[in-house]
């Protein structure tokens, strides 16, 4: 026997009260215990868009449904191999992050990764030469030069994010829902390709990834087993990493899983020269995180009636967005600039507006969304380390879940938020928190600083109107 | 001395800005003040401040205007702005209470707030545009529904109300002023004591008036469940009332059932009967229509069900009648009155329809902008037409036309006041009625604001007389007996009960003595 | 003095908070509870809780789940006119009211639920009492059991032995609700809401041998579960044992399956102070034996869950 309106009668009810503060005064009045929503309108004509949602009867389960996707996602390294073999890429073809994109609009360091890309793959001579063929758009051989997103390709490339096949990439699987996902490696810092340079020392240390680091670390992997790295995501989170900015302990925690079989498989100077270099890179673990993101991403897939995000992307030119119920359909509005710290001598007029597809991270609650459990990123990214907790507090308010799998101790084990609502970032206005390194303009120049940046709301409110358009009516 | 600015991530609601001007207005050396929304419309007021409204404005941005004497004034209500927008955390407000839960922030949406508490109520008090989406999330969280909101669009209380109704919960509105769950008071309510009366009600204001009548009789109320005005339209088929009657029925502590309702359609109506028939508990059903009872004529048929004694209702008099038996005969007023108009200013729907039902049949045609002939109707959106009609007029001050941009008349008594004035000052208006309501959420001190404005009013050269129901329970914080007394000693005539009061004014206006 | 602390008021204690000023004497405080007695004719108890207390039904219960600083205990007070006004400070207003439980129907549900849910209760939780508490329930079981004479429906003990035997029980055990006024008042409540026809006797004894047998705190209560009234973790247990197993075992050999409803009550009541629910839930199953002695004795055994430690349900059956 179920009781009437479960129970409401029995006892005096506890409230959530909405709205006039006068109300809420009177529940004080009166000694009931209540709670109130710090409530304020949502963007002037979002209000047909968010009610035809509201009603809508798929919502419910639909977002429940692409929340059991994501968290029950798994992603286990099962190799390592040149992006020809997990890319379709004709030559002339390429791969960048972010939304779709053509070389007239492309930033600095987007043109600065092309131009090595088409160096790297021998399809021209000179930087010149490459400047003038994908300006031309077509090779000398008359063929179409084609940017698509790596997301479109089933991966994530970070900053440029520029995939060319000769380019090795890290491929992860999800066994649970039987879909893989690629990554590039991690070039290291400074003058790298996706920063935008392509010197002869950049596109000779991409063939001896190609030719030496790749291959090893294929070995490895293939010696040690897979890996799964879901679980080291999980440990990276309770030692101090957020897995977008900031990733030391998930590098350490994959050089010690890796490091036997790679001593094994080669002679030890070039075993030496392999563990320097990944253990020279603090970031070198961010490709995993992201393309475990991207498995978690693929898992949701498409869902009708679901507003759940599973894309955040950018090109250095705009920032773009996915859910779950518009399929592959992109939501885009201007990349913002970062705000934050910057290295030595420069400052806000040398960087490049938001790029890469590490936002991927936050899509699956991690970097910013995490920021409480890394409160040593404060030093890189400016803030208090209390900023850094209430930047997570905040983006609980607009999530559907809370990751068990990527539990926060400083916030008593508390699940990472997780998967973005449409719908809550249009009504609070609270746009999701992205934790990155900046880029600089010109192309070539590396990383400036890091820091703190949003999408922009304009992104959201596309991707609402779009799915209210798709509501079924009344 | 004239100060403009505009503040930008600032979000307060309306009533709570209408407060914080007043604050200003009041505070001394300041002429006007005007703290709002930098919406088109409240742009539009400063023109009657004098102040040119600024380039640029946003919607999102909050206005500060104010008319100062000097400058230490202005500095002082500028101190005070901040005061009220800001209080301190902790603040005397409310001793012992947490404004945070445990250095967590406050949540935003009500989904997120749902997740604080375990089961309960949402109470949904955003403008109507907006009320539906928090109402959803209170739905899918299991919690049940008060909509105090207005102007919800039909089509999404009738969504509500299947939603609540698939998952055995409660959508009470939208337009729900008043609610009562197990002694908690919702929206504007009274202290009760816990009995065994449930109420079902359409409105507030008729629900506030039965249930003080109950509680001057000794008999306590063990919920008052609001269901909204429209809830037994046709399209809406009765559902939170059908809902709550079952609840009530289920409830153990409940041994009467009593229905307040607007008549709704014929269909739904038959359907409320038979439902309320089939009930383990007893159910009274009183809609307030033409030919059907009063509500205190409701209150006194609860009361004899239960076996309890129909007392004889509260009235506080400045000439009480010299004996008990006079008293009884529905307080015929003793002193002969000059015949005249009788003018009605209230701030309760109910009271008000219930007050045109009492003293139409007396004094003949009713004017209002709730009338209960469309021929009587009056007034409009341009704002009060009280002095172009002539004759016997009852105003819903209330109603949508006289709210937009303006306090409730409930909240804020002295919205009516330049009205009183207003009906004080034309001659042939010999009897003014108007309404006070006490408890939880109104106003605290309602009697020392339109008290003095009353005895103003009374010492016209013309008669002059002055009815106020007073609808309020022993148990309310503004102290009932106090309110009474105060407004008596203004000169007005005091009831509890609406239908006396209104049948005490109409005898008045028609010339004392005669008819009851 | 500051502003009075908005509190919402039991209606069980209403006459003595509307009622003219009268004094009364801060008698215990716990970290969320703080005690008075009230002058009046009735004595009668009240309790300042914070929102995270058990809610006693005379409880006067703030918004917080936090305490304004506690009087130390013997502080004097002002009770009357809607407040309670402590001399050493902090005054609170009722400025609500509810409705403390009050458990009924119990006495509809068939002897055969009763007997699955009882059982299931007797095999799951241990015996509270001491020896000495064993035998002084046994006694008080014995008597209310006892067959009368011929032409008595229900027979009536002699009130001297009754009030002796209640005696026996109340004021024993450490706490401030010794664990044995905790029995009783479990019994009490059980006995109302079964309707049995020895509820007024017992509660008739149990107010007349209270005041000065055990501590004022546990007297007060005692006279509160005298007229019926509880904690809503007993009155919840109460409800789940009404309502019974959702369907029974195919074959009736096995137990019907318990439902979760009162495995959750029942840990729910027992995490009620340190032994308090313990001893509430004891009187439960003892107001059971009582009620249902009359019945086949059988009845309250069920045949495959060995029932250790259950004097009150082996002296009922051998009735």
């Amino acid at each position: 026997m179920t009781a009437a309106l479960r129970g409401l009668l029995h006892a005096p009810p506890p409230v959530v009260a909405v709205g006039a503060t006068v109300l809420a005064d009177a529940l004080a009045e009166q000694a009931v215990p209540h709670v109130r929503v710090d409530w304020r309108p949502p963007p002037a004509g979002t209000e047909d868009a968010l009610a035809r949602l509201a009603a809508d009867p798929r919502r419910a389960s639909a977002n429940a449904e692409a929340v059991r996707r994501m968290l029950a996602a798994g992603a286990t390294l099962v190799d390592v191999r040149p992006a020809a073999d997990l890319v379709d890429l004709a030559p002339g073809q390429f791969c960048h992050a972010g939304p779709p994109l053509d070389w007239s609009a492309a930033s600095g360091p987007m043109r600065g990764a092309l131009i090595g890309a088409m160096l790297l793959e021998g399809l021209a001579d000179s930087p010149d030469d490459a400047q003038a063929q994908l300006a031309r758009g077509r090779l000398h051989n008359g063929r179409p030069i084609e940017l698509f997103p790596c997301h479109e390709k089933g991966g994530v490339g970070p900053m440029a994010g520029v995939v060319s096949p000769s380019m090795w990439a890290w491929e992860l699987r999800d066994e649970t829902h039987g879909t893989a996902a690629w990554c590039t490696l991690n070039e290291g810092l400074g003058k790298v390709l996706r920063y935008g340079a392509y010197a002869p020392e950049v596109i000779d240390r991409l063939r001896w990834m190609a030719a030496v680091l790749g291959p090893a670390l294929a070995g490895g992997v293939r010696a040690a087993g897979p890996l799964d790295v879901k679980a080291l995501v999980g440990q990276m989170v309770q030692m101090g990493d957020e897995g977008h900015n900031r990733n030391r302990a998930g590098t350490l925690l994959l050089l010690r899983d890796l490091l036997p079989s790679i001593v094994e498989s080669l002679p030890a100077a070039d075993a030496a020269r392999v563990a320097r270099f990944v253990g020279g890179n603090d970031h070198f673990f961010l490709n995993l995180v992201m393309a475990a993101g991207k498995l978690q991403s693929l898992a949701v897939g498409s869902i009708p009636g679901s507003t759940v995000v599973t894309v955040m992307a950018r090109n250095g030119t705009e920032f773009g967005i996915q859910t779950a119920g518009t399929g592959g359909q992109w939501f885009t509005g201007p990349a913002g600039v970062a705000d934050g710290l910057y290295l030595g001598a420069y400052g806000p007029r040398d960087a490049n507006p938001d790029i890469g597809d590490s936002a991927i991270t936050e899509t699956i609650g991690l970097g910013g969304f995490s920021m409480a459990t890394a409160p040593a990123i404060v030093r890189f990214v400016g803030g208090t380390v209390r900023d850094a907790w209430a930047t997570t507090n905040r983006m609980y308010e607009i999530t559907l879940a809370e990751n068990p799998a990527y539990a926060l101790p400083v916030l008593d084990f508390r699940g990472a938020p997780t998967a973005i609502d449409t719908t809550l970032v249009v009504r609070t206005g609270i746009l999701p928190q992205i934790n990155t390194g900046i880029a600089g303009r010109v192309a070539g120049t590396g990383q400036v600083g890091a820091g703190l940046v949003t999408p922009p709301l304009r992104c959201f409110v596309a991707a609402l109107e779009s799915l209210a358009a798709r509501a079924p009516d009344g | 001395m004239r100060h403009l600015e505009l503040r930008s991530g600032l979000y307060r609601d309306s009533v709570a800005l209408m407060r914080i001007s007043a604050n200003l207005t009041g505070s001394p050396g300041v002429r006007r003040a005007l703290v709002a929304m930098a919406t088109r419309v409240n742009l539009d007021l400063l023109t009657d401040l004098g102040i040119d409204p600024p380039g640029h404005a946003h919607p999102d941005d909050l206005l500060v205007a104010v008319v100062a004497e000097d400058e230490p004034s202005l500095a002082r209500a500028l101190e005070l702005l901040d005061r009220q927008l800001h209080p301190p955390a902790g603040s005397p407000v409310h001793p012992g209470l947490s404004t945070r839960d445990g250095g967590v922030p406050a949540p935003r949406t009500t989904a997120s707030a749902a997740r604080r508490v375990d089961g309960g109520i949402a109470l949904i008090s955003t403008p109507g545009a907006h009320a539906f989406v928090e109402a959803m999330d209170a739905l899918d969280a299991g919690l049940s529904v008060m909509l105090f909101s207005d102007n919800v669009p039909l089509s999404q209380e009738v969504r509500l109300k299947e939603h609540a109704t698939g998952l055995g919960l409660l959508v009470m509105g939208p337009d729900c002023g008043t609610a009562v769950v197990a002694g908690v008071g919702l929206g504007f309510a009274n202290v009760v004591r816990p009995g065994p009366v449930g109420l079902v009600a359409a409105s507030g204001t008729g629900a506030q008036q039965v249930m003080a009548l109950l509680a001057a009789a000794g008999v306590g109320v063990s919920h008052c469940l609001g269901v909204g005005g429209r809830d037994l339209s046709e399209v809406v088929g009765g559902r939170s009332t059908h809902a709550a009657l079952d609840a009530l029925d289920a409830d153990p502590a409940t041994e009467l059932i009593v229905v307040l309702g607007k008549p709704g359609s014929a269909r739904v109506a038959d359907e409320l009967r038979s439902h309320a028939a089939r009930l383990a508990t007893p159910a009274v059903v009183a809609p307030l229509g033409d030919g059907s009872p009063d509500l205190t004529t409701v209150a006194e048929e609860v009361l004899t069900t239960l076996g309890a004694a129909v007392p004889a209702w509260p009235s506080w008099l400045p000439d009480p009648p010299p004996s008990a038996r006079v008293a009884a005969q529905a307080l015929v007023p003793t002193t002969t009155h000059p015949p005249g108009w009788l003018h009605g200013l209230y701030g309760g729907g109910t009271l008000c329809v219930e007050a045109q039902l009492v003293v139409s049949p007396i004094l003949g045609p009713v004017r209002s902008n709730t009338p209960l002939r469309p021929e009587w109707m009056i007034g409009g959106r341009a704002g009060p037409a009280v002095d172009e009609a002539p004759g016997h007029v009852l105003l819903d001050l209330g109603s949508d036309e006289y709210t937009v941009g303006r306090a409730h008349p409930v909240l804020d008594p002295a919205a009516r006041l330049p009205l009183l004035e207003r009906a004080a000052g034309d001659p042939r208006v010999r009897v003014v009625l108007l309404d006070v309501v006490l408890g939880h959420g109104t106003h605290d001190d309602p009697a020392s604001v339109i008290g003095p404005v009353i005895a103003a009013a009374l010492a016209r050269d013309e008669p002059l007389a002055v009815v106020v129901t007073l609808v309020g329970t022993a148990d309310d914080p503004q102290d009932l007996a106090r309110q009474a007394t105060l407004l008596r000693d203004a000169g007005a005539r005091v009831f509890l009960a609406n239908a006396q009061a209104a049948r005490h004014a109409a005898a008045l206006a028609s010339g004392g003595g005669g008819g009851r | 003095m500051g502003r009075p602390y908005p509190v919402a008021a039991s209606s069980a204690v209403e006459l003595v908070l509307v009622g003219p000023v009268r004094s009364a004497t801060v008698v215990a405080a716990t970290p969320h509870a703080t005690y008075l007695d009230v002058a009046d004719p009735n004595r009668t108890l009240l309790c300042l809780a914070s929102a995270s207390a058990v809610r006693v039904p005379c409880a006067l219960v703030l918004e917080s789940r936090a305490f304004p600083p506690q009087p130390p205990i013997g502080t004097a007070a002002r009770v009357g006119g809607g407040v309670v006004a402590l001399d050493s400070g902090g005054s609170f207003r009722v400025q609500r009211w509810w409705r403390p439980p009050r458990p009924r129907g119990l006495g509809t549900a068939s002897p055969a639920r009763l007997a699955a849910g009882v059982g299931w209760l007797t095999g799951h939780v241990a015996d509270p009492l001491d020896e000495g508490g064993r035998a002084a329930v046994a006694g008080l079981v014995a008597l209310l059991t006892a067959p009368g004479r011929s032409g008595s429906a229900v027979p009536v003990p002699p009130e001297a032995d009754l009030t002796a035997s209640v005696r026996r029980l109340i004021g024993r055990g450490p706490g401030l609700t010794p664990i044995g006024d905790d029995v009783l008042a479990g019994a009490l409540v059980t006995l109302h809401a079964l309707g049995s026809p020895l509820t007024a006797p017992l509660a008739r004894a149990v107010r007349a041998s209270a005041p000065g047998a055990t501590t004022t705190v546990s007297a007060g209560l005692l006279r509160l579960a005298a007229d019926g009234v509880c904690i809503p973790p007993l009155a919840a247990l109460l409800t789940a044992l009404a309502e019974g197993p959702a369907a029974a075992a195919p074959g009736g050999l096995a137990p019907a399956p318990v439902s979760e409803a009162l495995a959750r009550a029942a840990g729910a009541l027992l995490s009620v102070g340190n032994t308090s629910g313990a001893g509430l839930l004891h009187g439960v199953l003892v107001a059971v034996a009582i009620a249902h002695a009359r019945l086949a004795p059988g009845v309250l055994r069920t045949p495959t869950v060995p029932a250790p430690n259950t004097p009150a349900l082996s002296v009922g059956s051998a009735a």
